[in-house]
């Protein structure tokens, strides 16, 4: 509980650090609560006003009409992207030119991890937490969800994990900072469009935290087998809904009725 | 049979900490009962006698016992024709057959439940024959009403509200789409169905329970038949991932046989 001194203290200083803390909504075991539905996106990879690509757009005025034309434009303008060994650069390039045929998402395939990205929709408990995705319309994986055990268990031997697009998840927290430790993944699913495959031996570490009702998600990929070096993917950020009654919309099962019609390479 | 002060301190032992209400927490892969399968006094086993009772070809002696079930729902008379014809043509009319979601109420009880004060979440592992890959329901326990019917898109699963009547939750579900299917046998029904499920925990079993509502299609409701789940007690337990649909073999059947 929070006096209204310390409370008055909080207004005036509530960018420290301590006083944030003390604000943050906690379960019975003391760590932040990650419930809730986390749809609103806040910093979506998306081009803004004062980024010189708008002003390339000068037709859109700044805005996205196109959406996926544009999504993609600004995707591959995105300089951070994963470093390969040299030896893969030509596999990574013929992939993403077959993206049509070879993105694994295009043929309503689940997408992954990290690929997946952070989720619309958290349960949590003391135990493990949940995240339950909605895939967009355009995508149509259907429902997916992660299970998230942070009771301290130890991680199965790779080698006895069967590679999955999931793989093996173990959370654990770094103070308020919940850190995923991913293993055991098949070397089927991508990393984004681009042609990004990985490795059976892909390690991936994502690290949630919560600021007031904001989730900042960051995922770093490391893969020695095919990278150079680990890759840090773009953070995101998902405003907390308000509403206490916020459902997810039910995801939109995955038909594949485009991939023989399409007539171009071109890959969103 | 348990006596009853022994069910009594099973049930209490199971009461979650969060509050009076049971705690369904767990993975429950492990079917005990399982409505459709072979009991060893069932007549049909008799009638089996190169299986000796067990279930070799697991997919068509099913299929087998699941006809043979004389707990069907009752459609009305002008529905006849159309669920025969369906039934007829499964393999094609079928959505689970086409890597559609099952939907409420075919996808039954789930395989692990998360609990917390205001909602339960449902997590399935779909099998791999079906592959409809994962699928969950979220169930708010939050004593929120439905929203209106005119005002729901009518989806696979619906909009699920929980809540508790004493140590059984109880599931109304509302707002479905006229697309999937209640099980196989061309069992459809309309966007107005309404689907009440009941759970309740007896010690390490889960006992879930159907009825399916809909009037306009069915002459009285349907109460399907009651599933058992046993709790994995390996508090490590996780879910396998579900495997995607891919479909490669509708194109390919040759023959109506529909499991």
């Amino acid at each position: 509980m929070v006096t209204n001194a310390g409370r008055n203290a909080c207004a005036i200083f509530c960018l420290i650090s301590a006083c944030a803390a003390a604000q943050m909504p906690r379960l019975a075991d003391g760590h932040p609560d990650f419930n809730g539905v986390w749809n609103g996106n806040a910093n979506s990879p998306f081009v803004k006003s004062e980024d010189p690509l708008a002003q390339n757009l000068a037709s859109r005025d700044g805005q996205l009409l196109n959406f996926e034309r544009d999504g993609s434009l600004i995707r591959r303008a995105n300089p951070n992207k994963p470093l390969y060994k040299p030896q893969f650069w030509e596999k990574v390039q013929k992939l993403d030119q077959n993206g049509n045929a070879e993105d694994p998402s295009y043929g309503c395939m689940p997408a992954g991890v990290p690929r997946m990205g952070p989720p619309p929709k958290i349960v949590q408990t003391t135990k493990e937490l949940v995240f339950l995705y909605v895939s967009p319309p355009a995508q149509g994986w259907g429902d997916q969800y992660r299970v998230i055990p942070t009771d301290g268990r130890a991680h199965t031997p790779l080698e006895e994990l069967d590679g999955t697009w999931k793989g093996e998840s173990i959370g654990r927290w770094d103070g308020d900072t919940l850190v995923i430790d991913t293993i055991g993944f098949n070397d089927t699913s991508w990393l984004d469009i681009g042609g990004y495959f990985h490795s059976e031996n892909m390690h991936v570490i994502e690290r949630l935290r919560r600021e007031g009702d904001t989730l900042t998600w960051e995922a770093t990929v490391d893969d020695p087998d095919v990278l150079i070096k680990p890759w840090t993917m773009d953070r995101r950020t998902l405003r907390l809904n308000p509403d206490p009654k916020a459902t997810l919309a039910e995801s939109l099962p995955c038909v594949e009725r485009d991939l023989s019609h399409l007539v171009t390479k071109e890959h969103h | 049979m348990i006596r009853p002060s022994v069910l009594f301190f099973l049930v209490t032992a199971a009461l979650s900490a969060a509050g009076e209400h049971p705690d369904l927490n767990g993975v429950w892969n492990a079917t005990t009962v399982a409505g459709p399968h072979l009991q060893s006094d069932d007549p049909l086993i008799t009638n089996l006698p190169s299986r000796d009772g067990n279930l070799v070809n697991y997919e068509r002696d099913n299929a087998l016992i699941r006809r043979a079930d004389p707990n069907r729902p009752l459609y009305k008379p002008e529905f006849w024709e159309k669920v025969q014809q369906l039934d007829q043509n499964g393999n094609e009319a079928d959505p689970s057959y086409g890597c559609m979601p099952a939907g409420v109420p075919r996808m039954g009880p789930p395989d692990k439940i998360v609990q917390t004060a205001k909602e339960i979440v449902f997590l399935y592992v779909s099998p791999a024959a079906r592959g409809w890959g994962d699928q969950y329901r979220v169930i708010p326990t939050d004593g929120r009403p439905h929203t209106p019917l005119a005002d729901l898109d009518g989806t696979w699963k619906g909009e699920s509200i929980g809540h508790w009547e004493g140590d059984t939750l109880v599931i109304d579900t509302i707002g479905f789409n006229d697309t999937s299917w209640l099980d196989y046998g061309g069992y459809f029904h309309s966007e107005n169905m309404h689907v009440i499920e009941r759970i309740r925990r007896e010690g390490n079993n889960l006992i879930w329970q159907a009825t399916v509502e809909d009037p306009d299609v069915l002459m009285r409701p349907w109460v399907m038949n009651t599933r058992v789940q046993k709790l994995n007690t390996d508090p490590k337990a996780a879910l396998a991932e579900s495997l995607p649909c891919v479909e490669r073999d509708l194109s390919h059947l040759v023959t109506k046989e529909h499991h």
